[in-house]
């Protein structure tokens, strides 16, 4: 557990002005600063997904969450596990990662931790980014008290619902230490969740479309625990098989 | 302190990169693996640091088979910087250290007095992708020191120093032997594994071809064109 806590440390201290971190913060800032611009600028009534950004706090919260992030996430989270890993392969850091006084399993775990985190964090970023620029712009609908309900449920209901992504696209990029594969399979995965919504199909076990499920559902009142189980029960296994992988690895990459 | 019998390695498919080793080196001792580019120094370090394990023979490490170490008895007590040292470029010199103490559980005021040893105390602020090849490979010594290991093992330290820094290195190997530290130190410079080492191993091709005290090999008229001659 110490050496947990130890291995944490080091990856938080490796954060320190890298890409993750710029991607986490500023990239937030620029898709928010992005999401209000188009509707303070452009005249968007979407019938089909319902919202009417800036007729009122749920229309603006549906334009965030129905119109991009469903493309977004997947995409985010791919290039966050490959800065994540990109980083030790441009340091060379293998080899000593593997020669250190602990299970090699560690560094498998603490770089997993430190990147749910980072998305974590850049989520509830972007959650109060959302709140704060209708705020400071002056919107009509800003008068009233935003619903922090829902945008509680919706900020953490995403960042859960978004764990088994995370967790398999992590277990590639690690173990294959290449981007492009993840990166083939976020697109891939986007792809077929966005299928399996349009021709309602069921997507309860399909990782990628987790997310989607998850929004609908806090939008329609009735959040979806069933689908945030699976979720949670796919995060722990492949977590698990990636935890046995890495004890077992062995130096190929050397 | 470290012993190899027999120790042979191949990727599967491919012919052998390291033939038949064996050798012993006592405590204090300081081994210096001589060979061309490609001739299995590198290799041979990565076998003995348990990064690779070999096909055949047995490698020993305080007179335990390295199979039957567990890594934090190993690791403990052996450091190793092989090829080019690792370190995190948008870093500075302090947290790329910083990062190996927690890893290794080392104080941290440890940093400051290997950063001493090493030259570097003045840079601790320096982004590291801002160090010259020498400056790096100071910092990687910094960081194999940093656990206080038994066993170092050192795969071209000297590589793109200036001469002042070469005899510093130099000079911080000998002592550290003497303090009773055991060093293994590759290079395909004959001039440094005769001023540094006090055992020597030539490799060509993966195959042990001299191995012997530096006076044995020093004993030889034409050191140079015998050294060519094995290597």
């Amino acid at each position: 557990m110490l050496d947990f806590y130890r291995f944490t440390k080091a990856e938080f201290i490796k954060l320190k002005s890298s890409g993750m971190f710029w991607l986490a913060t500023a990239g937030t800032v620029f898709t928010n600063l992005m999401m209000a611009v188009i509707p303070y600028n452009f005249a968007i009534v979407s019938e089909y997904l319902e919202m009417d950004p800036l007729g009122s706090w749920e229309g603006w919260i549906r334009f965030h969450y129905l119109g991009i992030l469903p493309m977004l996430l997947p995409m985010y989270l791919v290039i966050l596990c490959a800065l994540a890993l990109l980083m030790e392969n441009r340091a060379r850091s293998w080899k000593m990662l593997y020669a250190l006084p602990s299970s090699k399993a560690m560094v498998y775990l603490s770089k997993l931790k430190v990147v749910a985190l980072v998305f974590a964090f850049s989520h509830l970023l972007f959650v109060l980014l959302l709140v704060l620029i209708p705020l400071v712009v002056g919107s009509a609908f800003a008068q009233f008290n935003p619903p922090v309900d829902l945008l509680m449920k919706l900020g953490f209901g995403t960042i859960f619902s978004c764990m088994g992504i995370l967790s398999l696209v992590y277990f590639i990029s690690y173990f294959f230490r290449s981007f492009v594969l993840p990166l083939a399979v976020g697109i891939l995965g986007f792809v077929l969740a966005q299928l399996i919504k349009d021709y309602h199909l069921d997507g309860s076990y399909f990782p990628f479309s987790w997310p989607s499920i998850t929004m609908d559902s806090i939008f329609l009142g009735h959040p979806d625990w069933e689908t945030l189980g699976i979720n949670l029960l796919f995060l722990s296994i492949v977590t698990l098989l990636g935890f046995v992988l890495a004890n077992r690895d062995q130096t190929k990459s050397f | 302190m470290v012993e190899l019998e027999g120790v042979s390695f191949q990727y599967s498919g491919n012919n052998p990169l390291i033939r038949d080793i064996s050798f012993k080196l006592d405590k204090g001792g300081i081994l210096g693996l001589l060979g061309h580019n490609g001739s299995g120094k590198s290799t041979l370090m990565k076998l003995i640091g348990g990064l690779l394990r070999p096909k055949s023979g047995t490698i020993r490490i305080m007179d335990t088979a390295l199979d039957e170490l567990d890594r934090k008895t190993l690791y403990k007590n052996m450091s190793m910087m092989i090829e080019e040292p690792s370190l995190y470029g948008h870093l500075n010199i302090w947290d790329n250290l910083r990062i190996r103490s927690l890893y290794h559980q080392t104080d941290p005021d440890k940093i400051t007095s290997v950063l001493q040893q090493v030259g570097m105390s003045k840079f601790r602020h320096r982004k590291t992708a801002k160090l010259s090849t020498g400056m790096k490979q100071r910092i990687g010594l910094a960081a194999a020191l940093l656990s206080d290991p038994e066993i170092l093992l050192l795969d071209e330290p000297t590589n793109g120093m200036d001469p002042q820094g070469i005899i510093e290195i130099r000079q911080m190997i000998k002592g550290l032997s003497k303090s009773g530290k055991t060093i293994i130190v590759s290079s395909h410079l004959l001039s440094e594994i005769e001023k540094t080492a006090n055992e020597v191993m030539i490799l060509k091709n993966g195959e042990n071809v001299f191995f012997g005290s530096i006076e044995n090999l020093q004993g030889h008229r034409d050191l140079e064109s015998f050294y060519l001659n094995y290597a």
